[in-house]
């Protein structure tokens, strides 16, 4: 196992406040974080409790190449928080695992700052790959995804 | 925010199976864990080593072990890996975050221990200098019990 660290940035046209919640809520996170995968990706569960020491899981099957991780079979994603400093800074870890394997683990930090036009969102993660089943450039992918349906939501009026 | 990547390696006369026990087992790592002369680890509640579960512990000298840590299970894969999540505080204040990962692998003499370390600093960037030295501190004492009690 290595550390690998990526950094990713978003300049999302709404308030801190909107986006705090899009991470915050379960409802609201469900939106864009487990229902919007690509169309050969099931969603069999997803749950929440945002509070330090408590965490999120998820489980999703795909079926087909995707853009993130062209792997089919059963993902997923197991976290667990660790800091949250409202509305400017969540710290989390997880785990991926596919098929029941873990394939990698991760300390993430999320920061929000506004300014007069937007809020600023910074998305920086260490991640170590456990066996041969993932790679920084696959999670960097995978991120970069969510954070595009993240803005895409918080940028769309009335969510 | 400072961010710092450490990494150690041991080879250990255990076999991969006894290390993976002394890596999880709460007594072994009040004895092995402290990260210095005269310092102390005490896991206050002993959970299931379980992922999901949270460990709370206090270190820090052992007249008075100040600093609060919560270990976070992620990765229990016996025999070969353990990773986990500690968050450290002092009254309420945060230090660090630091991520662990070890991977076990069989060796001709026992084990193979690679340790890799990631932390997130709350406290600026002296904090990696203390940290490397507890780490150093805590692994040969694992060395020791693992060698001792295997």
């Amino acid at each position: 196992m290595s550390h690998e660290t990526f950094s990713l940035t978003r300049d999302i046209a709404a308030p801190t406040a909107r986006v705090w919640r899009l991470w915050s809520e379960p409802e609201l996170k469900a939106g864009w974080f487990a229902h919007n995968d690509g169309s050969d990706w099931t969603t069999e569960h997803y749950e929440m409790t945002f509070a330090v020491g408590g965490g999120e899981y998820g489980r999703w099957r795909q079926g087909g190449d995707h853009p993130a991780a062209k792997i089919g079979g059963l993902h997923e994603n197991r976290t667990t928080y660790l800091s949250i400093e409202a509305p400017h800074r969540i710290v989390m870890a997880y785990t991926m695992a596919l098929d029941g394997a873990v394939h990698s683990c991760s300390l993430a930090t999320v920061t929000l700052s506004e300014s007069a036009r937007c809020t600023r969102l910074t998305y920086t993660e260490t991640m170590s790959p456990v066996g041969q089943g993932d790679t920084p450039e696959a999670r960097s992918a995978g991120v970069d995804w969510l954070l595009d349906a993240l803005q895409k939501t918080a940028e769309t009026p009335d969510n | 925010m400072d961010h710092h990547d450490l990494q150690f390696e041991r080879r250990i006369k255990a076999t991969p199976a006894h290390l993976y026990a002394c890596l999880t087992d709460p007594e072994a790592r009040q004895i092995w864990g402290a990260p210095g002369e005269g310092q102390v680890v005490i896991v206050d509640t002993p959970t299931p080593v379980e992922v999901g579960q949270r460990e709370t512990s206090r270190c820090g000298p052992a007249d008075n072990p100040y600093v609060t840590v919560h270990t976070d299970w992620l990765l229990l894969s016996p025999g070969e890996h353990v990773a986990y999540a500690e968050t450290l505080s002092a009254e309420g204040a945060p230090l660090g975050i630091t991520l662990a990962n070890y991977a076990i692998a069989g060796h001709p003499e026992g084990s193979a221990l690679t340790i890799h370390l990631h932390l997130t600093s709350y406290v600026g960037a002296e904090m990696k200098g203390e940290f490397e030295g507890g780490w150093a501190h805590a692994l040969n004492n694992l060395q020791t019990l693992a060698e001792r009690s295997t």
